[in-house]
């Protein structure tokens, strides 16, 4: 389900001298007819809605005494009605946790719309909070936490703020409240005229970064979206390939003019891990500077990554200079390499002197490879790379297999996380259930039944070293309680348990947890389109879904992520992670084969342990049926 | 020191065998290493490929071991794979479906590791010669007859009396309980005439030959209290026992009876029932003569298994007993329906032996029609679930483990109905009902059930190829399933209820009909085509990848037993048979006198009715300016010169240049050419091993497969035309 039209960003292309940052500004066009309804608010009670219980007007006059809230009390929070611009600091009180729970009516499966919606206002909300643990949940009615946000058109929410009125003329509305009975805690109320309507009021709150208004209700008249660069694909760049800048543009990469007339560029390394770091590519530069060809010890300046690069080559053309700069490959580093180019007089002039850099410079770069196509899960649990291309996440298509609540609710919790570190909120991305449109990256949840064969496939259930090909370990049935299923739950009790170790971990052939309990994250490159990328969370159920995405996003185990693919059996085991640079011929030798009582071997024990008893039955059996023959002959 | 030596060889068997037991575990726990793809693709294909290497290797018995132990390696990872993976729950229909197909293909492993079994040695008993005279035992010939007619019977007790033993040493008896007092006294008159009747036929014909006619006050026992009647009437140390339509070669006791000398606890020799006439499939499809009988598979290959563990049971007919070890039974066991194998088996667990001869020796009638083919199969299905049932070989005292095993073998083959229709109807309950009755993926079905059923089927050609080409036990399975389930079913309900009937014989089709068995046959067959129509529906309108696996790899079952059911409802079109007395080629040096003309010719195919003679460098209108003539066989071996009068029929051109091809009629004056006859046309077990050999060469799983598909298409469009005439 895309967002109405009129939301989705158009833009237009520019060239050359574009000039934009990477985080985009937002601007947001509101009018507030604050003044009446703020001290008509204030006066006002929460008359109960019909369908819920136990719901109250909220005190305006409480005695605070949890700590927690001791900065707001400091900041004068507590004792008066909330405003909008106190969710920071609300979100800051949060405690530990930050628990926040969405209220649609709805208690279970959600259309692709309501999820959008849901997922956004998380992603907006934990944007503004650097809490390490986050726990969305979704339900007919609001919950005894912390943040809770509401979202209905005016009809459905005239309980919470009596003066909605669908005759008004302003289509959405943001309002905060005090939690219903609690001096901790806020309501956030976002509502719309009509559904399309609550769209608009979900994205507002999603492109205001800055603070929002001083006020507990505000009326938004329009919403209007920014105008963004059209990074298209943004591909990275590949092994032993010769770019032009001009290419390298086209291709999406991001320029920007530099304070001291320089320019940068950001060149987007492959996600890969373990890829090998020797080897040089080389830069030529045609650069035109404002002040004059380049003389004497006057050069051009190439950093990347802040570390500067040698220009081994210097020459001039007709109307152009060149500069060639070897580039070698441990400058770089997965994903988003900012590359700065500026004019180093050896008599710097007062003002900051232009270099016009032609489409018509090149960069090639060297062989280089990785063991096998295995994206960083580390770095895109910090920065979404290589799913983000464009800001808004209008290359990714959000797809969740099973549409149950824990199934959401463990969705809506991991894209908060991943908003929060990559400081995105993806407003521009496709949410459905099961339909992932074509050509766009996935960010896939679902119990590992329901997941496509392609991505079962993928997902190595039994162990963590996957193998040469993309048709990875055997998976799983499509439905559990089989009989192996049933004897690898007897077996634990059986054996005993293996200590977990405190530091992560490669992934340990005698983990005595059945596999069935493990949460899964993984990415991998879809197979019909080799430059798009599925990023999938899964377990075996949706109750483990839910309960090892919660785990899995907590900080401590949010910032150990790393390697292609990670695991979670518990919240008190450490995340075992698999990198590829196992992967070779001799892995396979190493694999684990899993027996029917539950007990692994490596490949190789086990292909010996068969040879060498095949062989002695053989003969063991042709021994018998010679003893026999010459039984039966006498 | 010679039970020094003995005791040790047995500990050092018993050590053997407690060896191969932990290799057997060790070898069955490996199988059930769950592998990833690659490596799964690897090990399945390179077993696959030292399986292919094998069994095109010299036989020899390492490679005959090598052969099977991987055979039953890969059936083990397959049955491991399908038992722990394979089943779920997901809802009771479909898990009630699934298990039911389970059941099914635990009989399918169970008859594949079984069967490796039985065959792991290809072990071939040479008969021994015959002592001197003086030594040689007395021998009672037993004939049970019920309704077979004169001619029939004095066909088979002519090639009796042809068979070569002093004289003195045999006795002949015609065991008739079709005139028994009871049946002469029956208050239907008309009955009771005919038994009054046939009393007097038969009576008078031992007479004419020279044996004796026995019969009882009642028909008490079935067969089994006939014989039993008969035996304890005679006196001979040997007691040999044919059916009223096998006629035994002239060697049949040359070949037998030594064997009895070498082993005093023998209590048995057997020998193959070789037919030599087309049973309904056959003529049906008209494969006769080209493709391996349906008895061979049995005859030739598994009984030799069983003879090799000590478990060659008796089948009724064709067969030499020690009296005194049937003394020890009281005679012919009688508990169940099929007495001869229940006899044996209590023999066996008394500690006797038996012998299997793999030579045919006799030659014997197939039923005539599908439905007599089917009654008598129900029987035997229905007796040796009564074994099963009320003997129960696993636990009966006396019997070897092999021997246990051998017997469970040939007691469960019996519930082939169960699977086969299983088989037939799984399709519907997944592409039809969407029944989850099988959780694989594609790969892993292709890297499991494939393997499996490329491992069971090059199993089946290697153990069987030359006697069983593949996939017609599919086709003799799926006529008879529908039938006889209901008689197995009927035995579990009431193991002791099943009554005996006697399989017709000697039945002449006039005219070609459909036979009235054919119903059910076109109600799994509209269901099959219903099942591709509902699969096609599926991959045509699903958008999820998943499916296609499943659909496809059900479709292609179903398509599969598709092509069988059409190959059934050919072999039940039943053919008009054009002879009531089959031929059967021979290569008999001979002349043909007409006249004062003798033509130098030679016999090719001779039946208890005629002969075919080719002769060369004749005119056709000389051969045909009379019709009487006469056949003269040059003297073979054992055999002197003999003359035959004859009927000339036709004269058409032979197959060679110059070739006249001759049919002619027998036209006996006398009992002696009656004899004759029966000694040329039946006496000879080299032709009769020549026959089965030119019908055996292996066709290929693919070969076989199309040969099949073809033949039902072929009579099946018969089939469709002759509905519509």
């Amino acid at each position: 389900m895309h967002l109405p039209s009129i939301y989705r960003l158009s833009f237009r292309s520019r060239f050359l001298r574009l000039a934009l940052t990477t985080a985009a500004c937002y601007g947001c066009v509101a009018t507030a007819t604050a003044a009446d309804l703020s001290s008509k608010m204030r006066s006002s009670k929460v008359e109960k809605r019909s369908d819920t219980e136990g719901l109250a007007t909220p005190a305006m006059e409480t005695t605070d005494t949890n700590p927690n809230t001791s900065v707001s009390a400091q900041n004068g929070i507590q004792g008066r009605e909330l405003e909008l611009a106190d969710l920071d600091e609300l979100l800051a009180s949060a405690g530990d946790r930050l628990d926040l729970h969405l209220s649609f009516g709805k208690d279970d499966a959600l259309s692709d719309l309501e999820f959008a919606q849901a997922s956004i206002l998380a992603q907006a909300i934990a944007l503004r909070t650097t809490k390490g643990v986050l726990r969305v949940t979704y339900g007919a009615d609001p919950a005894p936490v912390y943040a809770n946000i509401v979202l209905g058109t005016y009809d459905e929410l005239q309980t919470f703020v009596p003066e909605l009125d669908a005759n008004k003329s302003s289509p959405c509305m943001l309002a905060i409240r005090r939690s219903p009975g609690s001096n901790e805690g806020f309501m956030l109320i976002v509502a719309g005229k009509t559904p399309e309507d609550l769209t608009a009021a979900v994205m507002s709150l999603a492109l205001v970064r800055t603070a929002l208004p001083r006020i507990g209700t505000t009326f938004i008249k329009e919403v209007i979206m920014p105008e963004l660069p059209e990074f298209s694909r943004q591909p990275p760049l590949e092994s032993g390939k010769k770019y032009s800048f001009g290419e390298l543009v086209k291709r999406g990469m991001p320029l920007r003019a530099l304070s001291d007339g320089g320019v940068g560029l950001t060149l987007f390394y492959p996600p890969y891990i373990g890829l090998k770091d020797t080897g040089s590519g080389s830069l030529v530069i045609r650069f035109q500077a404002k002040g004059g060809p380049l003389r004497g010890k006057d050069k051009l300046k190439v950093v990347i990554n802040g570390t500067t690069l040698t220009a081994t080559d210097r020459r001039q053309g007709a109307g152009f200079e060149e500069v060639r700069v070897s580039l070698p490959l441990a400058t770089f580093v997965a994903g988003a390499n900012p590359l700065e180019i500026t004019l180093d007089r050896s008599t710097p002039s007062a003002t900051a002197e232009e270099v016009l850099i032609y489409g018509t410079s090149t960069l090639e770069m060297p062989i280089f490879q990785a063991p096998a196509p295995a994206v960083d899960l580390g770095l895109t649990s910090r920065t979404l790379y290589p799913l983000i291309g464009r800001p808004d996440g209008g290359e990714i298509a959000v797809t969740l297999y099973d549409n149950n609540r824990q199934t959401n609710q463990s969705a809506l919790t991991l894209l908060a996380k991943l908003a929060q570190s990559s400081q995105t909120v993806l407003y521009a991305a496709d949410y459905s259930y099961g339909a992932p449109v074509n050509d766009r990256h996935i960010i896939a949840f679902g119990p590992f039944a329901t997941l496509p064969e392609e991505l079962q496939e993928r997902i190595p259930m039994r162990s963590l070293v996957p193998e040469l090909d993309k048709a990875k370990n055997a998976r799983e049935l499509y439905a559990p309680k089989n009989l192996k299923w049933w004897i690898d739950r007897q077996m634990p009790k059986w054996r005993p348990i293996v200590a977990a170790k405190a530091e992560p971990t490669q992934a340990s052939p005698t983990s005595t947890t059945p596999y069935q309990e493990y949460g899964y994250l993984s990415a991998v490159n879809q197979v019909k389109s080799p430059n798009r990328w599925t990023l999938v969370m899964t377990a075996f159920t949706p109750e483990l879904l839910e309960t090892r995405t919660n785990q899995i996003t907590q900080s401590d185990k949010w910032k150990q992520i790393g390697g292609d693919i990670v695991r979670l059996a518990d919240g008190s085991s450490p995340l075992e992670i698999h990198t590829p640079s196992q992967i070779s011929e001799a892995v396979i030798s190493n694999q684990q084969v899993e027996m029917a009582l539950g007990d692994t071997w490596t490949v190789k024990e086990w292909g010996w342990a068969t040879g060498i008893a095949l062989v002695l039955i053989i003969y063991l059996t042709a021994k018998l049926v010679d003893r026999r023959i010459r039984l039966i002959s006498r | 020191m010679k039970n020094e030596q003995t005791n040790s060889r047995e500990g050092g068997s018993s050590l053997g065998f407690l060896l191969w037991l932990i290799l057997a575990t060790a070898v069955s726990y490996l199988a059930t290493a769950r592998l990833d793809h690659y490596l799964n693709l690897y090990i399945t294909g390179g077993l696959l490929l030292v399986m292919f290497l094998t069994s095109k290797s010299p036989d020899s018995r390492i490679m005959r071991v090598t052969f099977i132990t991987l055979s039953t390696f890969m059936v083990l990872r397959y049955f491991t794979w399908r038992t722990l993976y394979t089943l779920a729950f997901t809802d009771w229909p479909s898990f009630i479906f699934a298990l039911t197909l389970y059941a099914a293909e635990v009989y399918a492993v169970s008859i594949c590791l079984l069967g490796n079994f039985v065959n792991l040695s290809n072990y071939e008993r040479k008969p021994v010669p015959l002592p001197a005279e003086k030594n040689l035992p007395t021998v009672d010939i037993l004939v049970p007859s019920y309704n077979e007619s004169p001619e029939l019977l004095e066909a088979t007790l002519m090639g009796v009396l042809e068979m070569r033993y002093p004289a003195q040493k045999l006795r002949v008896y015609l065991c008739d309980d079709g005139g028994t007092d009871q049946k002469c006294e029956s208050d239907n008159e008309e009955s009771a005439n005919a038994a009054k009747e046939r009393r007097l036929t038969l009576q008078k014909l031992c007479q004419d030959l020279g044996i004796t006619y026995m019969t009882r006050a009642r028909n008490e026992g079935a067969k089994a209290g006939n014989l039993n009647s008969a035996f304890h009437q005679s006196e001979g140390e040997l007691v040999v026992i044919f059916d009223a339509d096998h006629v035994p070669t002239n060697d049949f006791l040359e070949k037998t009876v030594g064997l009895f000398n070498q082993d005093p606890k023998l209590f048995l020799v057997q020998t193959p029932h070789f037919m030599i006439n087309p049973d309904p499939v056959e003529r049906n499809l008209d494969t006769f003569g080209r493709m391996p009988s349906e008895g061979e598979m049995f005859y030739r290959v598994i009984q030799k298994g069983l003879d090799f563990w000590g478990s060659a049971y008796f089948c009724g007919s064709g067969a030499v007993m020690r009296r005194s070890c049937l003394e020890v039974t009281g005679g012919l066991a009688g508990e169940t329906i099929t007495e001869d194998a229940e006899t044996a088996l209590t023999l066996h667990s008394k500690g006797f032996h038996s012998a299997y001869i793999s030579t045919p020796m006799l030659s014997g009638l197939s039923p005539e029609t599908v439905g007599t083919f089917v009654v008598q199969r129900s029987r035997w299905a229905q007796g040796m679930m009564q074994i099963l049932l009320l003997k129960n070989p696993l636990l009966l005292r006396g019997l070897s483990l092999p021997q246990r095993l051998c017997y469970l073998n040939s007691c469960i083959f019996w519930f082939f109905p169960f699977a086969r229709l299983v088989y037939m109807l799984a399709p519907v309950a997944f592409l039809v009902f969407g029944l989850k009755i099988y959780n694989a993926n594609g790969p892993d079905f292709l890297l499991y059930g494939v393997s499996y059923l490329i491992a069971v089927l090059t199993t089946a050609n290697y153990l069987y190829g030359r006697v069983r080409w593949s996939f017609v036990s599919e086709l003799y399975e799926l006529l008879q399933s529908v039938y006889i389930l209901p008689a197995v079913v009927s035995v579990w309900l009431k193991p002791r209820a099943p009554t005996f009937k006697v399989t017709p014989k000697g039945e002449t089709l006039d005219k070609d009909f459909i036979s009235p068995l054919v119903l059910p046959f076109y109600i799994l067959t509209v269901i099959n085509v219903f099942c591709i129509g509902a699969g096609v529906y599926k991959l045509w309108h699903s958008d999820l990848s998943s499916d296609r696996y499943p659909v496809g790899i059900t479709m292609f079952w179903s398509v599969f037993n598709l092509l069988i059911l059409l190959c059934a409802l050919g072999a039940l079109m039943e053919r008009k048979q054009r002879r009531a007395t089959p031929r059967m080629p021979a290569q008999i040096p001979a002349e043909l006198v007409i006249g004062d003309v003798v033509y130098p010719c030679r016999c090719v195919d001779i039946s208890m009715g005629g002969c075919a003679l080719v002769v060369r460098g004749v005119d056709q209108s000389e051969i045909l300016r009379t019709d009487r003539a006469q056949v003269r066989f040059k003297a073979i071996k054992n055999q002197p010169e003999v003359t035959l009068n004859i009927l000339l029929r036709s004269a058409t051109t032979g197959e060679g240049h110059g070739e006249l091809q001759v049919g002619a009629e027998f036209s006996h004056k006398t009992s002696e050419e009656r004899r004759i006859k029966v000694r040329m046309a039946g006496g000879s077990s080299v032709r009769w091993a020549s026959f089965q050999d030119r019908g055996g060469s292996k066709m290929g799983v693919l070969g076989s497969f199309t040969n099949l598909v073809g033949l039902g298409l072929k009579n099946t469009a018969a089939h469709i035309s002759h509905m519509f005439r």
